[in-house]
């Protein structure tokens, strides 16, 4: 059985926090289906590959990556029988998944007590910058905005330098709410037997970005100084990357026993950029281990791709047909997680989800199409 | 307020064994910190590895910041205690230790580790960075590689544990058989970092850290930083709040121009921004719906209005008549904060 067996997901996520939320929730066994509305399309799709291979102007492989193991609806959630469609579906589904702007689906007659009218036990996950309420809940905001505002671009940097970000490569505030959003959701499907009612989890980046800083505030509210470091941490006396003599940087932690090696060694610990410096990485890195010293090279995501048999096993996978994806931050050993289908096309499943979930009869789903709430039966190229 | 906790019922060992690396630990905790906020009773048993966090400076009276954030709402227990019948179990532990308690075949495991394969010299969260890319990807080019702040890796590795966790309790709450967990704490690192792992695959660029010369950095104003953060539809909006007509160059109109003039760009609006404070750029920030975002100190986050209206950072009591400042769980289930659970109390 898998955890999340039964349980049916509207995915409304764009990007990578709230889509990447939904793929959590579909590699735990979760139905997952993707809304997109004909006139506004996940951004995703359209971060295309250099590649010619890649070249399909709808399915880019961040949007893949990002979105395999859902199914795809189209339905204009703006239009009134888009919307009535929609709150339909919600009657027939566990879990809602939007990071839409503030009020964007209230707006359209969406909000939590909408959904909660369609369906008295749904949960509704709202994933946003700063949260549902407060007077930054309109804050626009990208990963490393966040990372600005929560109080950990304080703390990364260079000893003495500015405050420094992960970047645009990186965004990892949107990274890491996959994983707490996905979480809380199971926690609440866990729930759902012993309560009574819908669930609206107000899921706020910023605080979770603080969240996984939490000693520092502990620390910063008791007095105490909290600034940037560089790489040196306690309780490592000495924590940094060195250049080798053929330019590889070596990332190394020297806690005490390692300095007595060091020592023992005839290397003094001062002396140990020189000493890396007129090493090569390989042979840098083989005398480190053999005085049992942790370190390892600072690679580059090229190198990291190549690392998959030693460093990682299944943080990236390979589609059933064969494209490169996100894989899975942890794994079950009897029942393993496994990617069963390719990332939706657009509306690709419109029909077979609103005569299956929704119930729809052909005439109701004409109905759509004349209205132009959902695709046409033959998608044209993005719009713009 | 709710009145029963969604855990509540479950009960969490964190047991780690005499080996257990730094990382390990710190994300195990995590983990558990997370659970007992939520209504689990969380039993911490006595290792070095947490006697060890508990000394580790910065210290706040006689604890470490680590332990009063990490530990709180636990139970220390000298030894693994004897269990009731028919309460569900969950084992989070390294894996030295929990094979040992699945004893019964009946108890949920989630085994953590460095990586999948362990190499003979064990690694630091340090050096996991390292070869999960993360460090190539923060600092200046000529400078070396950076981590993040604090202890991102463990803890990201403890929302993994902490989501399997709670996928085994979907499971065993709808009567299925206890399975076992694995978290690699550099399959969590290659997770976050998927889009440079992959990119190669996808495109001719390595992202690799471009320090000043990024499109996103930090920049001075006049009482300390902001992060300069923008995509395409942002463009417009920051040259309109700017005001310099050096910016009006139609070149940068292309972004892969900008991204190549980063530099220039970036010390034009740096010299627009000189003047005014982190505040000032809030409200202007707001006001244009841009992402600009004030670099505030955790000690200026305690008023910061948005945390203070959500009731996000509160000195909590400690147990010893103080009081922590202290981050409450990110989430608002129907509007409510979960309960702050107790500080840790400590059983023989």
């Amino acid at each position: 059985m898998k955890p999340l067996s039964g349980c049916r997901v509207l995915d409304l996520g764009i990007i990578t926090a709230g889509a990447a939320t939904s793929a959590v929730l579909a590699d735990f066994g979760a139905e997952v289906i993707k809304v997109e509305s004909p006139s506004y399309r996940d951004p995703f799709r359209r971060w295309l590959s250099d590649k010619p291979a890649d070249a399909d102007p709808t399915l880019s492989p961040f949007f893949r990556a990002t979105n395999r193991g859902k199914s795809g609806l189209s339905l204009n959630l703006k239009h009134p029988l888009g919307r009535a469609a929609f709150l339909r579906l919600v009657g027939r589904s566990d879990v809602v998944v939007e990071n839409f702007r503030r009020g964007v689906l209230p707006k359209m007659g969406l909000a939590f007590e909408d959904l909660r009218a369609a369906n008295p036990s749904i949960i509704l996950a709202s994933i946003s910058s700063q949260g549902e309420d407060g007077p930054d809940a309109g804050y626009v905001s990208y990963g490393s905005t966040l990372e600005a505002v929560a109080g950990l671009a304080w703390t990364t940097g260079y000893a003495g330098g500015p405050p420094m970000l992960s970047g645009v490569d990186l965004n990892y505030p949107d990274q890491i709410v996959a994983l707490f959003a996905s979480s809380m959701i199971l926690t609440a499907w866990s729930d759902r037997q012993r309560r009574d009612g819908a669930v609206h989890l107000d899921l706020s980046q910023r605080e979770l970005t603080s969240f996984l800083s939490g000693e520092t505030f502990v620390a910063a509210g008791a007095g105490l100084a909290v600034d940037r470091e560089g790489n040196s941490q306690s309780p490592y006396l000495l924590q940094d990357c060195f250049r080798s003599a053929d330019g590889l940087w070596i990332a190394l932690s020297v806690a005490e026993a390692g300095a007595v090696a060091l020592e023992q060694a005839g290397i003094a610990l001062e002396a140990l950029s020189e000493w890396i410096g007129r090493h090569d990485a390989a042979a840098a890195l083989d005398r480190l281990h053999g005085l049992g010293i942790p370190a390892e090279p600072a690679m580059d995501g090229r190198a990291v791709m190549a690392a998959g048999d030693t460093v990682w096993t299944h943080a990236l996978e390979r589609t059933p047909g064969g494209h490169l994806a996100k894989g899975f931050p942890l794994q079950f050993e009897t029942e393993p997680l496994a990617i069963t289908r390719e990332a939706p096309g657009i509306g690709a499943d419109t029909e077979e989800v609103l005569r299956r979930v929704g119930e729809m009869t052909d005439a109701e789903i004409d109905a759509l199409y004349e209205a132009g709430a959902i695709e046409p039966r033959t998608s044209g190229p993005l719009k713009e | 307020m709710r009145d029963k906790a969604p855990l509540e019922g479950i009960t969490i060992i964190e047991w780690v064994s005499d080996g257990c690396s730094d990382a390990v630990g710190l994300a195990i905790a995590f983990a558990g910190r997370i659970a007992a906020d939520l209504g689990a009773t969380v039993l911490q048993i006595d290792a070095p590895v947490v006697r060890a966090r508990a000394a580790q400076p910065p210290l706040v009276g006689d604890r470490s910041a680590l332990s009063l954030f990490l530990d709180r709402g636990k139970q220390r227990l000298a030894s693994l205690p004897a269990l009731e019948d028919g309460v569900i179990v969950l084992y989070l532990g390294d894996a030295a230790n929990v094979p040992l308690a699945d004893r019964k075949g009946r108890e949920s495991v989630i085994v953590a580790t460095d990586r999948a394969s362990p190499p003979a010299i064990p690694d630091s969260e340090f050096t996991l960075l390292a070869i999960g890319g993360l460090l190539d990807l923060v600092g200046n080019p000529d400078q070396q590689p950076l981590r993040l702040g604090g202890h991102q890796m463990a803890y990201s590795a403890g929302l993994a544990i902490y989501g399997g966790l709670v996928a085994e309790i979907c499971r065993r709450r709808a009567g299925a058989a206890p399975d076992s967990v694995r978290v690699a704490i550099a399959d969590v690192v290659v997770w976050l970092n998927w889009k440079s792992a992959a990119m190669g695959s996808w495109s001719n660029r390595v992202p690799t850290r471009l320090g000043d010369g990024a499109e996103w950095r930090t920049i001075r104003c006049a009482d300390g930083w902001i992060a300069l953060v923008y995509l395409e539809a942002d463009w417009p909006k920051l040259k309109a709040i700017v005001q310099d007509p050096r910016l009006e160059d139609a070149r940068y109109e292309d972004r892969l121009v900008r991204r190549g003039e980063a530099t220039t760009i970036n010390a034009i609006v740096e010299q627009a921004f000189a003047a005014k404070t982190r505040a000032e750029l809030r409200v202007i920030a707001l006001a244009h719906r841009i992402p600009l975002g004030p670099v505030w100190t955790p000690a200026e986050l305690e008023q910061d209005p948005q945390y203070v209206a959500r009731g996000f950072l509160p000195r909590i009591p400690d147990g010893d008549g103080g009081a922590t400042l202290q981050p409450r769980l990110p989430v608002l289930w129907n509007g409510a904060r979960f309960g702050a659970a107790p500080a840790m109390e400590t059983q023989s």
